[in-house]
């Protein structure tokens, strides 16, 4: 129980296959109490909360929209009221769509620089503003992806975003060190979320374990896997962490061969 | 000295310093260059060029305006925020003009002469301008830092989709150059002050970043995709000092 008496924010976290969930959970696995947010999947929400209090922590469910700043502000001022303050923010929500560049189409570029990014710049705002008014420091743990490593076909702007947000951890870690705030990033490899579902080469039974051949460890990640690293940088244990990216993908982004 | 005799380059995006700079190198080594300007932007550069206006964050009427350009061989895209903020400063406006002026309107771009160049079948050369910001988180660089780490994941995705069809796509980054947005730091004491942490010893110019794109458009070049390049007197290599902050002072010029 590392994280009794703290109070974690985790967005995209209302699916029960979401990475968001798995981070959620493995938080108040050890102790943390857990605000749930999301936009899509709302109606699971409430029932996100209630698997947190049934684990004996408090849990909150606050529906938002990370791509409108005033949202995310009226949900970290609902945290603050509600659970007394916020140690720990996970900023996980986030989009993909499959198009390649010559097919790219101006409104999901739009809406996927909306949510990997703009939101990224509000969660990370509201939560640092917060942070460092309580003047104990803080953690800020993003979720990218392997994708932030190498690049791969078939869904440009969803990597330039993932890409980019090592850049934005890098100078937020920069900026917010004064303030004793580490700022981080996990980056998924293949993990079969519901986030996932749709993709073009998984829509078979053959292409999923072709799939699960590309990955050196022969398999698909697990969210309770992509929760216990979030777990790492926001315990005591990764305390020295700052700016740093840690690669949970089986392998798949080490190389071109596996 | 390379020749670009023959060959005509579009330069699109922000028409500044370096820019403009590029586009006078390109055109010293023969190249006949395009200006595509953003038809609010009311520069008259120095420049012997056809200037073509253009509506860089409407993608249907950018590409009509692009296919009517005729004979193209490359293109270089240019970013126009390059601003320093710090993070917590830093407002939902800002982000919305820099992303759509760093990697929104890039992308357009780039896909729309990327379809022209296709369309005239002989391949041709995509050259984004950058920052070594999009290399190295630096302080007070999350916007331009992020925005132009996005054009480079894109830049390298690109690269592989466009391959077929003979077309590279590269990126130039630049680091401390004689620029708007570095002239407030770079009177006299800021500019010794930055040029202690360059191995070369002085501040580049944009003429140092055409000098590379004139290679890059050139034939030589035919064989590179997909790069990233800091064109920065070494200023990447060298690490941070005690009691140094990263910046000099700021003078309003």
């Amino acid at each position: 129980m590392r994280l009794k008496g703290k109070v974690a924010l985790v967005t995209g976290a209302a699916n029960d296959r979401s990475i968001g969930w798995g981070i959620a959970k493995s938080l108040a696995e050890e102790g943390a109490d857990v605000v749930v947010n999301d936009i899509a999947h709302t109606d699971e929400l409430e029932a996100r909360a209630n698997d947190i209090r049934a684990m004996g922590c408090r849990g909150l469910a606050v529906a938002a929209d990370v791509t409108q700043q005033t949202q995310v502000d009226s949900m970290f001022e609902r945290t603050v009221q509600e659970l007394g303050r916020v140690d720990i923010v996970a900023s996980n929500a986030g989009i993909i769509r499959w198009e390649r560049f010559l097919d790219i189409t101006p409104a999901n570029l739009r809406l996927i620089v909306d949510v990997n990014l703009k939101g990224n710049v509000y969660v990370c705002q509201a939560a640092a503003r917060e942070m460092i008014k309580q003047g104990e420091g803080g953690r800020i743990i993003l979720t990218s992806s392997v994708q932030s490593d190498v690049q791969f076909p078939i869904n440009p702007i969803y990597g330039a975003t993932k890409k980019a947000a090592h850049s934005f951890v890098g100078t937020l870690a920069l900026e917010l060190a004064p303030h004793n705030i580490t700022v981080n990033h996990i980056g998924p490899g293949w993990v079969r979320s519901a986030l996932n579902d749709p993709a073009p080469g998984l829509q078979t039974p053959q292409a999923i374990e072709q799939q699960r051949l590309v990955v050196p460890l022969k398999r698909d990640g697990w969210i309770s896997e992509m929760g216990r690293a979030v777990v790492y940088f926001a315990s005591p244990d990764g305390a020295y962490t700052t700016g740093a990216f840690l690669r949970i993908d089986g392998g798949l982004g080490i190389s071109k061969y596996s | 000295m390379i020749d670009l005799s023959n060959k005509t380059i579009l330069v699109i995006g922000g028409i500044h310093d370096l820019a403009l700079g590029v586009a006078q190198t390109l055109q010293s080594a023969g190249a006949e260059i395009i200006l595509a300007v953003h038809q609010d932007q009311l520069v008259a550069p120095q420049l012997h060029a056809r200037v073509q206006p253009v509506t860089l964050h409407d993608p249907i009427q950018l590409s009509q305006q692009i296919q009517a350009m005729g004979k193209l061989d490359g293109a270089i895209l240019s970013p126009s925020w390059f601003n320093f903020n710090s993070f917590l400063d830093t407002t939902a406006a800002d982000w919305d003009t820099a992303l759509a002026q760093n990697f929104e309107n890039m992308t357009y771009a780039a896909q729309a002469i990327a379809r022209h160049l296709i369309a005239q079948g002989k391949g041709g050369r995509l050259i984004f301008l950058s920052s070594v910001a999009s290399i190295m988180p630096l302080v007070e660089t999350s916007i331009v830092g992020t925005s132009l780490t996005a054009l480079w994941a894109l830049a390298k995705m690109a690269a592989v989709d466009l391959g077929p069809h003979g077309i590279t796509v590269n990126v130039v980054a630049g680091g401390w150059i004689e620029a708007e947005w570095t002239k407030p730091y770079l009177h006299p004491t800021g500019r010794s002050y930055i040029q202690e942490g360059i191995p070369l010893g002085r501040i580049g110019i944009p003429q140092d970043i055409g000098n590379l794109c004139c290679f890059l458009v050139s034939d030589l070049a035919a064989y590179i995709t997909g790069a990233i390049i800091p064109v920065d007197g070494g200023y990447l290599l060298t690490p941070a000092e005690q009691g140094h902050s990263p910046y000099p002072e700021k003078i309003d010029v």
